[in-house]
């Protein structure tokens, strides 16, 4: 018999999961003639002892009323702290930010464009706001792109082009 | 033959007091099997709370054909597994090398047993360390074989693979744990 056949049995006899007659008799009858296999459930007998032997972590107090907290929570945001993680969840909650921007921008060229204008608007003008044109911020002074495509392309880096430089300038 | 069916129902049939007492048995299991994959007491607390969470969304979906007690095991190891997925991703991206640092050489390397914590501390803590540094699927295996103390046939049920597999990564993750806890030998047989 090879080897490869008997480790499952090695894996169960060396934790005592208990093993039938039959299996019990085709593993005795290899390791007898296999030092290799003996050494092997030594060694899984060794670890799986190891692991018996290893303290429970213990539960740090008022666990149960945190689990009960965030349940009572009936406006709990969808993404949990673990999504913080995943950036397409938290890049989603920063569309609006995006698109105040845009707005912010849309002014902006109001305010350039009408300065005859009774109310006088906030004075911001592209001098104001803009950055060089490759930059991520220039690219949100493009009205014309969308959040999301503005988003994705700042966090992996193939930015949309800011378009003509001379346009912002 | 469910020790949890009665509580289990009233849980699925929307009582939050069921299901706060199924936490407060399962707590120390869930937390302990968080701790024993993550080697951090911040991410077992985390990980656990967020396991019963996701434990009470779904709890309509369980079919008793398993125990609850499994499938909570297996609804605690999705949400470990896909945390330790992202952590690995988030460690390649910013680090200058593409190796998982929770890998990097023995863990055992990096940490002592004789730096003043008490043995059996240290010593789940150097187990704990070496668990982290195996493949997921391996580490899971023997973590709820010998740490959890999960019949085979359980553990099949909660990884949904068969009994077999569960056999060959069991005996694969101890092989690798034997030279990472090798500092650790005699430990346990003084
Ligand atoms: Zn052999």
């Amino acid at each position: 018999m090879d080897c490869k056949d008997v480790e499952h049995l090695i894996a169960r006899d060396a934790d005592a999961a208990g093993l039938t007659a039959d299996e019990r008799a085709r593993l005795d009858a290899h390791l007898t003639s296999c030092a290799g296999c003996r050494a092997a459930l030594d060694d899984q007998r060794h670890v799986a002892r190891l692991l018996h032997a290893r303290v429970d972590t213990p539960v740090r107090p008022g666990f149960a009323q945190r689990v009960a907290a965030r349940l009572d929570r009936q406006d709990e945001p969808a993404e949990s702290i673990l999504d913080l993680a995943n950036w397409r969840a938290w890049t989603a909650g920063l569309a609006p930010v995006a698109a105040a921007l845009v707005v912010l921008a849309w002014l902006g060229v109001g305010a350039a464009r009408t300065p005859s204008t009774t109310t006088p608007a906030p004075q911001v003008t592209f001098e104001d706001v803009t950055a060089p044109s490759n930059t991520p911020a220039a690219v949100f002074l493009q009205p014309s792109a969308s959040g999301d495509a503005l988003l994705e392309g700042v966090l992996t880096g193939t930015l949309p082009s800011a378009g003509d430089p001379n346009n912002v300038r | 033959m469910d020790a949890d069916r009665s509580l289990v129902e009233e849980a699925a049939g929307g009582s939050r007091e069921a299901f706060d007492e199924l936490v407060r048995r399962y707590q120390g299991q869930i937390v302990n099997l968080a701790r024993a994959m993550t080697n951090s007491d911040d991410q077992a607390d985390d990980l656990a709370q967020e396991a019963f969470v996701r434990a009470w969304r779904s709890i309509g979906s369980f079919r008793s054909d398993a125990t609850f007690r499994t499938w909570l095991y297996g609804v605690a190891l999705n949400v470990i597994r896909t945390h330790r997925t992202r952590r690995s991703r988030w460690l390649r991206l910013f680090s200058s090398d593409t190796r998982d640092t929770s890998s990097e050489g023995s863990p055992i390397d990096r940490g002592t047993a004789d730096d003043g914590i008490e043995r059996p501390l240290a010593m789940r803590q150097l187990i704990d360390r070496a668990l982290a540094a195996l493949p997921v699927e391996l580490s899971e295996a023997v973590v709820l074989r010998d740490v959890e103390g999960l019949e085979y046939q359980e553990i099949a049920a909660a990884l949904g693979v068969p009994i077999g597999t569960v056999e060959s990564r069991i005996f694969r993750g101890r092989k690798r744990l034997r030279s990472l806890l090798r500092p650790v030998k005699g430990w346990i047989s003084r």
